[in-house]
Formats: C-alpha cells, structure tokens, sequence
C-alpha cells in the first residue's frame, strides 16, 4: 500500500531541493545590495558569505541526479514539505551571524516565522538592526507567502512535469487560472502590483511625518510586503504604533485584506466581474464574521476600563481584528497591552479570530473561511435530510467561483483540515501550559503559531527550547495545512521501517482479514 | 561576457534540452505541452535579458556604493562637538536646595570632553543631586513602564532612554513630535513612546539605529496606559527634557578579507554550476 522510497527516489528530490535552494538564493541578492549602498559591510560580507553557500549546496545536491526523472506525487510531497525547513535553515545563517538572536534556535525559529509568514520573532535589539537584516527579514516573507512553489512555476523552474502535484501539495487547492504555471505568474503579478503601489504611498506619508527619505522608503517597502503578504514582521519593535499614523493603518487594512481575498476573487475583479465576488460566500462569510468579532472585542475592550472613547476602540479595536483574521499579526498596539489592557476574554477572542484566518487560496492561514462555510453548509443539510421525507434528495449549493453543489468530498476534506487544526492549536496549548504558562496566553499563542497569525504574548528571546521547537512544528504544519506535512511523516517512516518488520505487520493485517472474513462466512451459514 | 543573444541561444538550447527530457520520460504530448507553456522562443529572450540586466544591475550596485562612499544617504546627524552646541542647550540648572543654579554644572570644562564624568560636563542638564518628592514617581525604570499596569496611569513618571528611530510627527501638527526611548540596561531592548514637543525634541543629536547610538534623555511627565488623547496609546506627556549623553556613532569598517570566503565560494558555485551543466550535455 505505502510506496517505500528508494535510493532513486531520493537522489531524484535531492536534484529537486537543489533547484529549490538554488533558486532561494535570490533573496539573500537584494540584502547583499542594500548593504553595499548603504555602507553597512558587515552585512554585506554576511550576505555574500550566505549566497555563497546555497549556490555551493544547491549545486552540489543537483549533482545527486543529473538527468532527473519526472517528478511523481509522492516526491512532489516529500520536495514541497522540507523545502521550507531546509530553506528556513539556510536562512538561519546570516540572522544568526547578525549577531541579534540569544541562540541559534531563535535564528531558526525566525527562519521558519518568516517563510511560514507567521511574523512572531525572537530578535533581540531589532530597533538597531541593519537595513540589511530587516530587507532579508521581509524577503523571507515575500518568498515564504508567495509560496516558494509558486514562485518557481511562475518562473518555468519545473515544467509541467512535477508542478501540478508540487501546487496541490503546497496548500494551495484552487487553480485561478487552469494552467498552473499561468495562475502562478498571475499570483506574482497581483502580489508584486499591490506592494509596488503600497510601498509608494506608505514612502511619501513616512517623509511627510519626517523620517529620512531612505528610512521612509525601505519602511514603506517592507510594510507593504508584510502587509499584503500577512507576513506580520514590522522593521521597528513597536511594529505599526511607530508610525503614529491612522492613514498607515487604515492602508495597512486594505491591504492585509486584499492579500486574504482568494486569488480567484482577484481575477474576477480584474476582469471587471465584481458581482461574483460579493456574491461569493467567502466574501460574505468574511464580512459578517469581521463585524460580529468587531462588536465582541470593543464590548470586551470597552468593559477593560482603559479604552474610554469609541474612536480610541475603533481604531484599535478593528485594526486588531483586520490583523487577526487576516493572521498578519501586525499591531497597533504594544506588546504590554495586548498583556494588561486586554482582558483574557478580548485575547481568546483575537485568538478565535486568528484560528478561523481568512480566505482559502490567499496568502492568509487559518482554517479559512471556505472550510468553515462548507462544514456549516454540511449540518444545514443534515438538517434538511432529517427534515425531509425519505423518498425525497436534498440538493445544497453555495456561491463559491460558480454555483456548487455541496459535495460529501469537500466537506470531508474541510472537516479532516478543521480537526487537524483543531488538534493542533490544543496540543500547543497543552505544552505552554506544561511549560508553566498562563492557560489564555497558551492558547493563544498556540492558534497564533498554528494559524501563522503571529501576534506574541509569549514569544521572545529566552523561551523555552522544547516550546520554541514545538512552535517551529507548528508554524510548518500550518503552512502545509497539516495534510502535507502528515504525507511527509508518514512516508519518511515507511521508508525507513525495517522490511522484516513491514512485512511481519502485513501479515497480521492479511491474517485478521481472512479471520473476520471466516467469521462473516460462518454467520452466513 | 556574452551579449544578450547568446545568452538567448543558451536558453533556448537549455528549454530544447527540456523538452527532449519530457519526451523521453512522457512522451511525445507531453512535450509538446511543455514547449506551449514554456513559449521557448519569448522565454529564451526573457531569460536571456534577464541574465543581462541581472549583471548590469549588479554592477551598477557596486558603482553606487563607490559613488555614495563621501555621501550620507541616511541624513545622519554627526554629534556636534561640545565647543559648537548653542547656549540654550546648555541651560542652568537649579540647585534641589535653593533654587539657584549649580554652579558646579556650568562651570566651564578643562579635562577632554571623553574623559568628564556626566556631573562635569557642561552640556550635562541633569541634576543628579535632585532628590524624589511627593510630586512624582521615584526614578522609575523604562523596563517597568513597558511591562506597566493601570497601578501608573496618570502618575507623573521619570526615565532614562536612548533615542532611536526618527522623529514622527502626530497628523498635521508640527509643534510636537513622537519619539521612541529604548532601554539602555545592558541586556534589556523594551521600549517606550514619548511625546513631546518639538522645541523639546530639538536636542537631540542622533537617532539610534545600526551604526550609531542615540541622544540619551532623562524625560519626566505623565504616563498613561492608554491615552485618551491618543485613541488609547501607551504613552508619556512629557514636561521636561534632559540630554545625559549624546549619541555617537561607530560605523562598520571596510575590510576586503571579510568579503573573501562568500567571493571564492560564489567562484567555486560557478565552477559546479558550469560542470553541471557541461556534465549534462555529455550524458545527451
């Protein structure tokens, strides 16, 4: 049944990640430059040092099969789900070398943070961080949220061969346009449109605040990219409360909200159908969901006592849930607020904002709104089934890019992703609560890690090393929407499972079904 | 360097390469398929463009880093030498006893500038002599502030922060500024955020960032949690300002062995990626 790998198998993924890394190395080109402009040459010498070796390593790994074959589905899998470990690695160098992280596994943990675009981070002193680091922080956002697949279709690395299965297997389930390298490069077009535009509107309000014109552009530059990408990493410790501006924040929203529309809604509006998109039931379910939690965090808010005034809730209050549903994990905000002014019942309410996320296809994590659609259209038509006549066929449809009939393999696979989720933010919860923090912020900063929201209450240099681990776990496993990364295990412990014993379990497994299908025969009889 | 064309050629024969590959292990549709959706001929003039301007552009980095090597792209602010500072920065002090200035803070300086503790500068405006009273707070420390309850909301509040980021502006109004305090407790990065106004702000030298360490300020004035005034920011109205240190600078030095291990593996990278590519070939 499980297909073990063999050597072929893995000198094939090999060639696979090679490429992969090889390809990574353009976002350690941009950090290289800035550096050299702006004179900061201990970051330069880092960075050249870092492209040095992923060429070297990605070269060296696509010597292991010269002539690869085309990729099958289970190589596909293996290929997608570590590539972002070993890029999240590789990209723990040069942080670690910055000399701004406690340990080695806070350079790691914000390796997997920034491609996982989770954007919670163990940096130390960020505030004096080169422009260097924080261009190579966003870098690892714009690659890890495009998707490092997307961004190698877009651009031919794989053909056809293994990218359709590589596509599915990153996560991404729709196809906005029916080639998938075209919905790729569409994806990249859209993304990069969007940060070009933002970056030059946030650049000209940081000068007229008064920043110096090149802060202003580099801010508005990385702000953009984690805005629309809902990675959440901000280039000062105060993340958005630095800039002091409700226009930044109020462009900060749209974008954030724009980058958590699926893609599929972007094209219909580019081709000038609006229509579909605010008769889609992710729309729908988007906006009733946001004011609804809108409402039960300033009602939360307002009974703290400290948020006296409904400009100071709305402001703060909707920025917030924009930033949550959206799992950015920007905040307007400081840290120490989010701690004390913020009751424990507005935090789980942040956190149940996160855990839903936003829409499917889209940059955002979370369960997402089509699986939350589809599992409440499931009990609507259990329901109408219960109420029927026997004799009678229940049909349920909904708006999703088209009218659907409700189907029992979605909504399986809707409920399978929804457990795992579900499963996922309790077992994180579970360890921070072992590791002797508060219940409310475990689990808070479980869904934060497992949805990529990013907003911490108890991330930071100094954490616990099997809580940091566990955290790392999570944030891959959200990203891959758990079924990849489940793929991976499953087929990495097959592959290595003794054949003596493989074959002693499928024995046992032949014998009890011969025994129950005796059992049934003798019944017959 | 090869020009443009020939990159183009080498792109097109690589996607040819290709192609033949997913004939072999596909077949012959297969391949057709992927010519279609690679569009070898407008990529092969993509990727051979592409490599083109990637170099230039490299080069034209380099160029720019010589070009800016007298320039000072981020604006920043060198600390001015004590011999040039204007005389209101140098305000008197009064005495904590009987109101009159100290005369052991103005007195004009002898020693280097480097070598005064912080009482004998004279630029210094902090009496250090000042003892708590009922109107305030005890001295209290920035890493309390950021971790504060309601326990110091409204409460008149005294700390001690270096100057980092840039000066922002609160919507239209020019008269005041924000500016961020950073801890200076070795080991410690919290922060907090201070509004005063711009007159006020006016002393300070330098803005801490990468390179360089700020102006550092004692302030005194009211915290609040969440401030009203400010759709409930965390924050301090401040009454008064003081420079105890200026900031300084300390930029990287240029060194070209530091840059020696990332140049020969990039050369080595080369060497592999050129063998990989001519080692294909010979399989064909």
């Amino acid at each position: 049944m499980w297909h073990r790998f063999t050597f072929s198998d893995v000198r094939t993924i090999c060639h696979y990640l090679g490429v992969l890394i090889l390809f990574s190395t353009l976002i350690y080109v941009l950090p290289f430059i800035t550096a050299l402009v702006l004179r900061e040459w201990e970051p330069a010498a880092r960075y050249l040092s870092a492209i040095a070796i992923c060429l070297v390593i990605g070269s060296l790994l696509r010597f292991m099969r010269v002539r690869p074959a085309r990729l099958n589905r289970q190589q596909a899998l293996v290929v997608t789900g570590l590539a972002w470990i070993i890029l999240a690695w590789f990209a723990s160098i040069p942080l670690f070398g910055s000399g701004h992280y406690a340990t080695y596994l806070d350079a790691l943990f914000d390796g997997v943070s920034g491609l996982t675009t989770t954007g919670a981070t163990a940096i130390v002193d960020l505030d004096h961080l080169s422009n260097a680091d924080n261009m190579f922080r966003f870098m690892m956002h714009l690659l890890g949220g495009l998707g490092l697949v997307v961004v190698a279709l877009a651009l031919g690395l794989f053909g056809k061969s293994g990218g359709t299965t590589m596509y599915a297997s990153e996560g991404r389930s729709e196809h906005v346009i029916p080639n998938v390298v075209e919905t790729a490069r569409f994806i990249f077009r859209i993304a990069i449109g969007f940060i070009i535009v933002a970056a030059v509107i946030l650049s000209i309000i940081n000068s007229v605040k008064g920043m110096v014109p090149v802060r202003a552009v580099l801010h508005g530059f990385w702000v953009s990219i984690s805005g629309f990408i809902t990675g959440g990493f901000a280039p000062m410790s105060d993340s958005i409360t630095y800039y002091h501006s409700t226009v930044v924040e109020i462009i900060l929203m749209v974008l954030m909200i724009m980058g958590a529309i699926n893609f599929a809604l972007h094209l219909e509006a580019w081709k000038g159908r609006v229509e579909p998109f605010f008769k889609d039931f992710e729309t729908r379910t988007m906006i009733i969901w946001v004011l609804a939690m809108l409402v039960v965090l300033t009602a939360s808010l307002s009974s703290s006592g400290q948020f006296t005034d409904l400009p100071a809730l709305l402001r703060r209050g909707l920025f917030m849930v924009v930033s949550a549903f959206t799992t950015t994990g920007f905040q307007n905000i400081t840290g120490n607020q989010l701690a004390t002014v913020f009751s424990s019942g507005a935090l789980l309410t942040l956190g149940i904002i996160m855990a839903v996320g936003g829409g499917g296809g889209s940059t955002a994590g979370g369960i997402k709104f089509s699986r939350i659609g589809l599992i409440l259209k499931s009990v609507v038509a259990t329901v109408k089934q219960t109420l029927a006549p026997d004799s009678a066929r229940t049909v349920v449809t909904y708006n999703h890019l088209g009218r659907q009939n409700l189907n029992e393999g979605a909504v399986k696979e809707a409920m399978t992703v929804f457990m795992l989720f579900v499963v996922t933010y309790l077992a994180g919860a579970l360890v921070g609560i072992a590791y002797g923090y508060p219940a409310p912020e475990a689990f808070f900063q479980s869904i934060a890690m497992t949805s990529n929201g990013g907003l911490s209450v108890l991330v930071g240099p100094g954490m616990p090393v099997g809580l940091e681990l566990f955290y790392m776990l999570q944030m891959w496993a959200g990203r891959l929407e758990f079924v990849t990364l489940l793929a991976l295990i499953v087929q990495i412990v097959v592959s290595f499972v003794p054949r003596g014993l493989r074959k002693a379990v499928a024995a046992r497994a032949a014998a009890a079904d011969d025994g129950s299908r005796g059992l049934d025969e003798g019944d017959a009889l | 360097m090869r020009t443009r064309q020939a990159w183009g050629l080498w792109a097109e024969e690589l996607l040819a390469q290709t192609a033949l590959e997913a004939e072999e292990h596909v077949g012959a549709g297969a391949a057709e398929e992927v010519r279609e959706e690679l569009q070898i001929p407008g990529l092969a003039r993509r990727v051979g463009a592409g490599a083109v301007w990637s170099g230039i552009l490299m080069l034209a980095a380099v160029a720019l880093a010589v070009a800016v090597a007298v320039a000072d792209p981020l604006g920043e602010e060198t600390p001015a030498a004590p011999d040039d500072e204007a005389p209101e920065a140098a305000a008197e002090v009064p005495d904590a006893a009987t109101g009159e200035p100290d005369s052991e803070l103005t007195g004009t300086q002898e020693k280097p500038y480097s070598t005064l503790t912080p009482v004998d500068r004279s630029d210094n405006q902090v009496n250090t002599h000042q003892q708590p009273d009922s109107s305030f707070l005890y001295d209290t420390s920035l890493e309390d502030l950021a971790g504060a309850d309601d326990y110091f909301e409204g409460q008149t509040v005294q700390i001690v922060g270096e100057v980092i980021g840039d000066s922002i502006t609160e919507g239209f109004d020019r008269d005041h500024v924000w500016v961020t305090l950073a801890s200076t407790t070795p080991g410690r990065h919290e922060t907090v955020m201070v509004y005063m106004t711009a007159g006020q702000a006016s002393i300070i030298d330098t803005w801490g960032a990468y390179g360089r360490t700020g102006t550092i300020l004692q302030v005194r004035g009211v915290y609040h949690l969440a401030c009203a005034e400010h759709q409930g920011l965390s924050d301090i109205h401040v009454d008064n300002v003081n420079r105890v240190e200026p900031g300084s600078r300390h930029p990287d030095v240029f060194a070209w062995r530091d840059f020696m291990p990332g140049a020969v593996g990039v050369l080595i990278a080369g060497i592999l990626l050129l063998a990989f590519h001519v080692f294909r070939q010979r399989l064909h």
